[in-house]
C-alpha cells in the first residue's frame, strides 16, 4: 500500500539526512570500508602465505566466500541491521525507556521497528564486494551459468531473511534479558562465517549451518557457484528461513505483551 | 600513595561491573571470538604436522592463551575515560584528591575481575574438548609472566593515552580504528608472529602491538631464542617508556587545553 | 454525556528484583535473583468526561504514572476494566492510538539528529495526518507557541523549554482527543512553565481535548486543573476540586499583621492569650506576626486584631497549597 511506501521513503530520508549532518562522518565511513576491507584480505594472504589449501578451498575460493560474507553484511548493514539495533541495541530504545513512544504509534510495529533506520553508506560496502566477488570468481576461471548465477541470488535473498528473523528474535530478546546486548554477541558469531564452515568439528558445522544459520549465509552461496549443490539443501534452507522468519514474528509480539505487563 | 583510596575506587568499580556482568560477559564473548575463528582455521590447516615451528598442540595452547591474555590486557580506557570526557564529566574526576589515571586503573582491575571467570571458564572448556600437551616449563612461565604484566602496562597506557586525547581533539575515531586494526593484524591474532611473512614480520616486531599481546604467548610456549628474548624485553621496555612519555604529554597538553576551554 | 475516561477496580502487580548490599549478596545474585511483589495500583475507580483537564498529583512512586500507561495502552493491568474513548486501551487498535497522544518527561520522541521539522513529517505521516490539516494544525501550533523559528534547527541544539515546545507539538500534530501529559513541565524556567500552562488552557478551550496531566508543580495543577486524582500507595484518596481539598485539609487562613513603632509588647501577649482558643501563633519576629486561623473565626480574630493592636499592614492568606498536599502525602487524609 502506498502508506507503506511513503513511510519508507520517509524513514529513508530522514536517515540519509541524519548521516549527511556531519561532513566527518563521511571521512570515517571510508576509512572503516578501507580498513574493514583490508584487513580482511590481508588476513588471508597471511593465512595463505603458509598453506595452499584450507580444507580443499583455494585462495581465490575463500577469497570469494570472504565477498559474499562482506556482501551479506553489507545488505544486513543497509536497513535491518540498523533497524534492530535502534530497537535493542546498546542505546537502543528498549535500553532507554524510549520504546514506549514507539508503541504509542498507530502502525504495525513489526513494520515500524524493521524498516525504520537506514544506513546508506552501506551501498558502499556492497559494491565494494561485489567488485572482489568479480575478481575473486575471475581468479576461479569459473564460468557461472544463468542458472547459477539466479540460484544464487536466491540463496543471498534467503541469507538475508534469515539474518532478519535472528536479528529480530535477538531485538526482542532484549525486552526480556535486560542489559545483555545480544545483537553484539550475535555479531561475534557472525564472524564464524568468514571461513568455510567446513573447518569447523562438525558437531559446531552443524550447529552453525542449522540453528545459528551463518554457515548457510555464506558457504551455500558459494557452493551454488562453484559447485553442484544438491537442490536439497536449497529446499530445506526456504524451508528454515520461512520457519524462522515465522518464528520471529511471533516471538517479537510475545515479547511486547511482555514488556506490556512487566514495565514500570 | 593513597592506597585506601585506590582500594575503595576499585571496590566501587567492581560493584557497577558486576551489575552488569551479563553485559560485560557478552562483550567478553565479541573480544574471543577471532581468537577462536583462527584457531579452528589453523587447527584443520596444520593437521597432524603442524606448520613451520608450531605443532597442532602449540596452535590450541596458543590459541587459548591468546584468550587470556587479550582478556587480561584488553583496554576499555575508550569508554571509562574517553566518553567521560565527551559527556563533561570529567570536571567531577579532577576535583578529586586521586589522579585521574586511578579511576582509569581501578576500572579496569574491576572489569577484568568481572570477566576473568567467564574467560577462564571457556578456555577450561576447549581445553578439556581439544586436550593439548603443554610445553610449558618453569622458564618460560615466568618469563611470560613478566612480559605479560609489562604487556598491559603498555596496552592500557597507550589506550589510556588516546582516551585523552578526547580532552583536546574532537573526534579521535580514525586513529582509535587505525590502532584496532593494526593490533588486530600485528600483535598475534590472525596468525603467530613467527608465521607472518617477512616484511609483515619485521614491521611487527617493531611496532608495539606484538609487545601488548604476541610476544608474552611467544615466551610461554618457548618459542624464542636467549637473544631474541632479550631483544624481546627491550623493544617492550622500549616502548613502554615511549608511551609512558607521550601519555604525559598527552595529558599535560590536554588539560591545559580543557581548563581553558571550561571542560 | 458519555464519560470519556472510564476505569473501574484497576489494579497492577509487578514483582520487582530486590538485593542487599555488600559483596556478599553481590555474589549471591549472580546465581540466584530475589523479588518481591509491589502493588502499583490498587482499586482505582474513576470517570472522566470528555474535554476536562485532571491532575493526578501525589508522591513519587504513588503510581501514577504507572495509572496514566494502562490509560494509554502502554501497560496490561493485572485486574480491573478500563475503557477510554470507546476503546480498552491495550488492545492498541489503530484507530484508537489515533485519538490519544502521550508526552513524557525526559525522553524525547523527537529525532536528535535532524529538524524539527522533519521529525513532524514523519509523524504526520505515521497518523495518516492530510496535507492540508497538517499545515494548518502546525501554523495554529506554532503561532500559539510562538516558536516558527525552532522548526528548521537541530533538535540537538535546542534548549530544554524549546524542545518542550517542538515535543508539544509533535504531540498534538494529528489532533488527539486525549492527551496525557507526564510531568511536562519539570526542569522548565519560569516563564516556559507559564508559557506552557497558557497554552494547555488555550488548547483545551479551542479544541475540547481531555487533559490529563501529572505533575509536582502545583502551580501547574492549580492553574490548569478544575478537578484532581489524587494517588498515593497506589490508592485512590481523594477525586474532585483542589481547593475543596484544600479546606478539607486544612481549613485555616494564614494572618500576617504588622504592628506600628507604638506597639505595647504587654498588650499584645495579653491579646493573643484571649485570642489563644482560636488563633495559634505560628511565628513572631519582632513587630511581624503570623497567626493561623480556623477560617470560620478568620474574620472575628482579624478585626480582634485591628480593633485592639497598631497595625500598619495585614494580609490573610489561605497556607500554601505545597504544604497542605504535603501533609496529605505524609499524613494520609482523614475519611
Amino acid at each position: 500500500m502506498k502508506y507503506y511506501g511513503r513511510l519508507i521513503w520517509l524513514f529513508f530520508r530522514t536517515s540519509v539526512q541524519e548521516e549527511a549532518a556531519f561532513r566527518l562522518n563521511f571521512a570515517i565511513n571510508i576509512l572503516t570500508t578501507v580498513l574493514n576491507l583490508g584487513s580482511g584480505i590481508l588476513g588471508l594472504l597471511i593465512l595463505f602465505n603458509q598453506v595452499e589449501t584450507v580444507q580443499g578451498w583455494t585462495f581465490p575460493q575463500t577469497l570469494t566466500l570472504l565477498a559474499v560474507y562482506l556482501f551479506v553484511l553489507a545488505l544486513r548493514d543497509l536497513v535491518i541491521g540498523p533497524s534492530m539495533n535502534a530497537l535493542g541495541g546498546i542505546d537502543g530504545e528498549v535500553w532507554t525507556g524510549r520504546f514506549d513512544y514507539t508503541l504509542l504509534k498507530p502502525a504495525p510495529l513489526q513494520f515500524l521497528v524493521s524498516v525504520r533506520k537506514w544506513r546508506i553508506w552501506a551501498i558502499v560496502d556492497l559494491l565494494l564486494s561485489l567488485i572482489i566477488l568479480a575478481v575473486a570468481l575471475a581468479q576461479l576461471q569459473q564460468t557461472v551459468t544463468w542458472l547459477q548465477a539466479g540460484l544464487f541470488v536466491f540463496s543471498l535473498l534467503l541469507a538475508l531473511l534469515i539474518l532478519y528473523a535472528i536479528l529480530l528474535i535477538l531485538a526482542s530478546l532484549s525486552f526480556w534479558a535486560h542489559g545483555v546486548p545480544l545483537d553484539f554477541v550475535f555479531n561475534s558469531f557472525i564472524q564464524l562465517g568468514r571461513y568455510p564452515v567446513g573447518i569447523y568439528p562438525e558437531w559446531l558445522r552443524l550447529l552453525l549451518t542449522w540453528i545459528v544459520p551463518v554457515g548457510f549465509m555464506t558457504t551455500i552461496p558459494i557452493q551454488l557457484l562453484t559447485e553442484d549443490l544438491s537442490p536439497g539443501v536449497l529446499l530445506s534452507g526456504t524451508l528454515l528461513a520461512l520457519f524462522l522468519f515465522w518464528l520471529a514474528s511471533h516471538f517479537f509480539r510475545a515479547s511486547l505483551h511482555r514488556y506490556a505487563s512487566a514495565s514500570s | 600513595m593513597n592506597w585506601r583510596g585506590g582500594l575503595e575506587l576499585i571496590r566501587r568499580s567492581l560493584f557497577g561491573w558486576m551489575a552488569g556482568r551479563g553485559f560485560f560477559w557478552s562483550l567478553a564473548l565479541g573480544w574471543m571470538m577471532p581468537s577462536l575463528v583462527y584457531l579452528f582455521v589453523w587447527l584443520r590447516v596444520s593437521s597432524e604436522n603442524g606448520i613451520s615451528i608450531f605443532s597442532r598442540d602449540d596452535f590450541i595452547l596458543y590459541y587459548l592463551c591468546l584468550i587470556l591474555v587479550n582478556q587480561f590486557t584488553y583496554p576499555v580506557s575508550n569508554w571509562t575515560v574517553g566518553d567521560v570526557i565527551r559527556s563533561g564529566n570529567f570536571s567531577a574526576w579532577l576535583l578529586r584528591p586521586l589522579p585521574p589515571i586511578f579511576e582509569a586503573i581501578a576500572s579496569d582491575i574491576a572489569m577484568k575481575m568481572v570477566t576473568m571467570p567467564f574467560a577462564l571458564a571457556v578456555v577450561l572448556g576447549l581445553a578439556l574438548i581439544l586436550r593439548p600437551t603443554t610445553t610449558i616449563t618453569w622458564f618460560s612461565f615466568s618469563t611470560f609472566l613478566l612480559a605479560l604484566l609489562l604487556a598491559q602496562a603498555l596496552r592500557f597506557l597507550l589506550a589510556y593515552a588516546l582516551a585523552l586525547l578526547a580532552l583536546w581533539a574532537a573526534r579521535a575515531d580514525a586513529l582509535l580504528m587505525l590502532n584496532d586494526t593494526l593490533l588486530f593484524l600485528l600483535a598475534g591474532q590472525v596468525a603467530p608472529i613467527l608465521l607472518l611473512p617477512p616484511a609483515l614480520k619485521s614491521a611487527a616486531q617493531m611496532l608495539p602491538y606484538r609487545y601488548m599481546l604476541g610476544f608474552p604467548l611467544e615466551l610461554l610456549l618457548g618459542k624464542l631464542s636467549y637473544s631474541q628474548i632479550w631483544q624481546g624485553f627491550a623493544w617492550q621496555i622500549g616502548w613502554l617508556s615511549l608511551v609512558w612519555f607521550a601519555h604525559r604529554l598527552i595529558w599535560q597538553r590536554g588539560i591545559s587545553h580543557y581548563s581553558a576551554v571550561g571542560g | 454525556m458519555a464519560a470519556q475516561i472510564l476505569v473501574k477496580d484497576l489494579q497492577k502487580n509487578y514483582r520487582v528484583p530486590e538485593r542487599e548490599e555488600g559483596l556478599r549478596a553481590t555474589i549471591r545474585t549472580l546465581f540466584r535473583r530475589r523479588y518481591r511483589e509491589v502493588t502499583a495500583v490498587n482499586d482505582i475507580n474513576f470517570t472522566i468526561q470528555p474535554g476536562e483537564v485532571v491532575g493526578f498529583i501525589g508522591p513519587n512512586g504513588a503510581g501514577k504514572t504507572t495509572t496514566l500507561k494502562i490509560l494509554s495502552g502502554l501497560l496490561y493491568p493485572t485486574a480491573g476494566e478500563v475503557c477510554v474513548a470507546g476503546f480498552i486501551p491495550w488492545q492498541r487498535e489503530t484507530e484508537f492510538l489515533r485519538c490519544i497522544s502521550m508526552v513524557m518527561t525526559n525522553k524525547n520522541q523527537l529525532n536528535w539528529e535532524n529538524t524539527a521539522m522533519d521529525s513532524f513529517r514523519v509523524l504526520a505521516e505515521i497518523y495518516r495526518v492530510p496535507p492540508r490539516q497538517f499545515q494548518e494544525t502546525l501554523a495554529e501550533l506554532t503561532a500559539l507557541l510562538d516558536m516558527t523559528e525552532l522548526l528548521p534547527q537541530m533538535v540537538r541544539n535546542l534548549s530544554l523549554g524549546q524542545r518542550m515546545k517542538c515535543e508539544l507539538v509533535a504531540a498534538l500534530l494529528h489532533c488527539p482527543q486525549i492527551l496525557f501529559l507526564d510531568e511536562p513541565t519539570l526542569g522548565l524556567d519560569i516563564s516556559m512553565q507559564l508559557n506552557l500552562r497558557h497554552f494547555l488552557a488555550e488548547y483545551n478551550q479551542r479544541h475540547g481535548a481531555t487533559v490529563i496531566i501529572t505533575s509536582h508543580y502545583m502551580a501547574d495543577v492549580t492553574a490548569l486543573c478544575s478537578r484532581v486524582i489524587l494517588i498515593d500507595k497506589g490508592q485512590l484518596l481523594y477525586d474532585g476540586d483542589l481547593n475543596q481539598l484544600a479546606t478539607r485539609i486544612a481549613p485555616f487562613k494564614l494572618v500576617k499583621v504588622t504592628t506600628g513603632l507604638e506597639d505595647d509588647m504587654t498588650q499584645r501577649s495579653t491579646l493573643l492569650a484571649s485570642l489563644a482558643p482560636i488563633a495559634t501563633v505560628l511565628g513572631e519576629n519582632g513587630r511581624q506576626l503570623t497567626l493561623r486561623v480556623p477560617k470560620e473565626k478568620a474574620a472575628q480574630a482579624i478585626t480582634c486584631l485591628l480593633t485592639q493592636l497598631p497595625v500598619i499592614d495585614i494580609s490573610v492568606e489561605d497556607p500554601p497549597i505545597e504544604a497542605v498536599i504535603d501533609q496529605v502525602y505524609r499524613q494520609g487524609i482523614s475519611p
